[in-house]
């Protein structure tokens, strides 16, 4: 092989000394043995390698990892569970006004039945507030929604004795 | 030695990536920090020879990680981690590149000026040899740069570089073999003077 051929083949391996092609390399250090301007050639080659190869690596700053982390925790917000509604979740008012309410509701019903059936017309309104009431269960504490969820089940109760509609008479009629 | 087309390793034997990602996916942001300790080095020099200037570099670092961890999930861990890393440190290189030019960002602190060059490698680099390495190193154009740092210096194969840099193996070839003969050249014009 004549030396522009061993130039071109020292020059296209990313690695002088890669032994990954042995042939190669062998052919490489035949030639410079009997050639001495191949052989500077290929010296200077690996020099520049040698080189390339001790590169030092260049020091972050001491405080870098502090700093991703502190935009990393800025990025991701705690990821914590969330919280059970707390009691204080409805304000004591409105708690007060349900609980009134409700009573006031069960109280009337119970009236209401002691006497008679109950008129038709108040089905509708004892199956709606109920209905309210144990919506609102949820958003009490567990006392008082536990006192709502049995005032509700008693307005349900109190509806199955309420008479029949006044369309459905007619329509018996 | 690793065969210099092949990829030269599947993860990082240093960092339990597998398990990190794990953690960190779980809610776990403390585990990035040995990731972060792991590459910043890497990514430190890798952002300096590209940009030349030391608070860009320090900034684009920064980002990098933050972005690794935001894209942790696309990360596929059968994979080498600083392949991947470092493909997102140069495409921030890059958008940062084309901020200064644009003018959004100032050039302060602007390396590619040799005088400025050595100023700003005496802070980071003691050692005088070794800054009369990097200097040669950035003195090379930009492509070439960063074909070095990742082949040379951080030990990635052909294809890493080329996947990392966006390009062909073919392309990084011809970057390395055009960054060896420049710097060859610079090495018999240094000894000629020396002899004279």
């Amino acid at each position: 092989m004549s030396c522009t051929d061993i130039r071109l083949q020292i020059d296209r391996r990313p690695r002088v000394t890669d032994p990954s092609s042995d042939h190669e390399l062998e052919q490489i250090r035949a030639h410079t043995r009997s050639c001495g301007h191949c052989a500077e050639y290929l010296d200077r080659a690996e020099q520049v390698e040698q080189m390339l190869l001790n590169l030092p690596e260049i020091e972050p700053r001491p405080d870098l990892c502090l700093r991703v982390m502190e935009q990393l925790n800025e990025l991701v917000p705690e990821q914590a569970p969330e919280p059970e509604p707390r009691p204080g979740f409805v304000s004591p008012l409105l708690q007060q006004l349900l609980k009134n309410l409700s009573v006031l509701l069960a109280c009337a019903g119970l009236l209401a039945s002691s006497r008679a059936d109950l008129p038709a017309y108040w089905l509708s309104e004892i199956v709606v507030s109920s209905r309210i009431i144990l919506g609102l269960s949820a958003l009490v504490p567990l006392e008082q929604s536990a006192m709502l969820l049995a005032i509700a089940c008693l307005l349900l109760l109190l509806s199955i004795k309420a008479g029949p509609r006044p369309d459905q008479i007619r329509n018996q009629v | 030695m690793t065969p210099p087309d092949q990829p030269a390793e599947t993860s990082d034997p240093d960092v339990p990536l597998e398990a990190i990602t794990r953690r960190i996916k779980s809610g776990d942001t403390e585990a990035y920090a040995a990731v972060v300790r792991t590459f910043e080095k890497r990514v430190t020099s890798f952002c300096t020879a590209l940009l030349k200037d030391r608070t860009a570099a320090e900034e684009v670092t920064q980002e990098t990680f933050v972005r690794a961890y935001r894209y942790l999930g696309s990360y596929d861990t059968d994979r080498p981690f600083y392949p991947w890393l470092a493909r997102i440190a140069f495409r921030l290189v890059q958008t940062y590149r084309s901020r200064r030019r644009s003018g959004e960002l100032p050039l302060t602190a602007e390396l590619d000026k040799p005088a400025g060059t050595v100023n700003a490698l005496e802070d980071l680099i003691r050692n005088e040899q070794s800054r009369a390495l990097w200097q040669e190193v950035c003195d090379l154009p930009a492509g070439e740069r960063a074909a070095v740092v990742l082949f040379y210096q951080q030990e990635l194969s052909v294809r890493q570089v080329a996947e990392a840099l966006g390009v062909t193996s073919g392309t990084i070839k011809t970057f390395l073999f055009r960054a060896r003969r420049h710097l060859r050249q610079r090495l018999t014009d240094a000894n000629r003077g020396e002899k004279t």
